[in-house]
């Protein structure tokens, strides 16, 4: 593990950017060491946007097949990484809007999971507070989730979503609220500890 | 907490978070991204499958069909040389086949000459042995007949040109007996006998058929027997010339 941080590291040094030309060119080892560069990243993203790991490896593997297969149309506005992201994030909307006609809105009752550790605000690690997002109602975590992190306006995210802008802030609200609680319950529950 | 803080705190807090994927999704990956060379070299492969076949196909068709020379299979007085020279000499196995063409030609060219010689012999020979036959019979049907018509020579030379008899004097009343040397020559050739095919239609009509003109009618001449007469009732033809 240590090794492979080290030599994650080593790789870094060979940017995002200087393997745009070889991806272009449909080179395989390009493609392989852009995904090595960026893999554990986008899948802290993907992670966000899925209730477990097997969602978000699936769309990490969609959103990297388009990106090596859309990556010819990146202008170089902004960086690569950047572009990347956007790709993964979009990747992720597809595959919420694709379930949400499935689940039709089943997931908002039992979304609710009570965090059975107890820890203190300060000891909050960034697992606790994704575990926290993962368990947001799906349409929750997602505005949240394009709003607070990517920092989307509402006007995009009802365009992504296909929601009303009322609908994504009423929403938003909502995760918030949710989110409060949990944090304030911890931080009781961290103090009665 | 506000409503932008607890944002920059999830923000801060999550942004940088980092999972290491499992080996299952780069393969994936992998394998999706290379199909698409995969199938363009299927691809070419295809087209090249069916511009090869298509040059097959119309390679064998040519070659099927391939314009030769016709082979003209004919014998001029110089002998079999014309023939050999006009034989398509492209094909080997057509060349030696040709020649044995031309060698039976040859031979039945030969067969046909030799058969045309004895053919035009006999033709001779029977022509002779008509001619002589027919002037026996007439001598003898002019001895047995003997008319008291046939009185100069002359009549006997009118009558019968084939014996070529110069008169020695002209006879006034040659024409005045014509007719009459005319109906005995008619009475000549019925005593004839039985001589050709159409002698014999004409005996076995006479017995069947008591008109006057008879259903078909033959009479001989050079050629041997001929249609003088046909009767079939209403249709009536009659070659007035032969009698």
């Amino acid at each position: 593990m240590h090794l492979t941080h080290i030599n994650m590291q080593v790789k870094k040094k060979v940017s995002v950017d200087d393997l745009l030309n070889g991806c272009q060119q449909r080179d395989p080892r390009s493609q392989e060491l852009l995904y090595n560069l960026l893999a554990a990243k986008m899948l802290g993203v993907c992670i966000r946007y899925s209730r477990d790991k097997a969602e978000a490896e699936d769309i990490l593997q969609n959103g990297f097949i388009k990106v090596f297969t859309k990556i010819s149309d990146f202008k170089g506005e902004g960086s690569l990484e950047g572009w990347i992201r956007r790709v993964i994030v979009n990747t992720a909307i597809e595959s919420y809007r694709k379930n949400q006609r499935i689940i039709q809105g089943a997931d908002i009752e039992n979304g609710y999971e009570a965090i059975q550790h107890t820890f203190s605000m300060d000891q909050l690690e960034t697992k606790d507070l994704l575990v926290m997002i993962r368990q947001l109602p799906v349409n929750y975590r997602m505005v949240f989730n394009l709003f607070a992190i990517e920092g989307y306006s509402h006007r995009e995210i009802s365009i992504k979503l296909g929601i009303s802008e009322g609908a994504s802030k009423t929403q938003l609200s909502r995760a918030r609220d949710i989110l409060k609680e949990r944090l304030s319950k911890m931080e009781g529950l961290s103090y009665a500890g | 907490m506000q409503d932008n803080e607890l944002d920059k705190f999830f923000a801060e807090q999550i942004s940088d978070f980092e999972v290491e994927p499992t080996a299952r999704v780069w393969k994936s990956i992998q394998s999706s991204i290379c199909q698409p060379p995969v199938r363009k070299e299927r691809a070419l492969f295809q087209y090249w499958s069916i511009a090869a076949s298509i040059l097959i196909i119309t390679a064998f068709g040519l070659w099927m069909f391939r314009p030769t020379e016709k082979i003209k299979l004919y014998v001029n007085d110089k002998g079999t040389e014309a023939i050999s020279s006009r034989v398509d000499i492209v094909n080997p196995k057509r060349q030696t086949a040709s020649s044995e063409i031309i060698e039976r030609v040859s031979e039945i060219r030969e067969t046909r000459n030799a058969h045309q010689v004895q053919i035009r012999k006999l033709s001779k020979k029977w022509k002779k042995s008509r001619e002589e036959l027919s002037e026996k019979l007439e001598k003898i049907n002019y001895s047995q007949l003997s008319l008291p018509q046939f009185k100069t020579e002359t009549d006997v030379a009118k009558n019968f040109p084939s014996l070529n008899i110069r008169p020695a004097m002209e006879s006034s009343t040659s024409e005045v007996q014509a007719s009459e040397n005319g109906r005995s020559v008619r009475n000549a050739r019925s005593s004839k006998g039985i001589q050709s095919f159409g002698d014999v239609i004409n005996y076995v009509l006479s017995k069947v058929d008591k008109r006057k003109d008879k259903l078909i009618e033959f009479s001989n001449d050079e050629e041997g027997s001929t249609i003088t007469g046909i009767n079939l009732g209403v249709v009536k033809i009659k070659n007035s010339q032969a009698n």
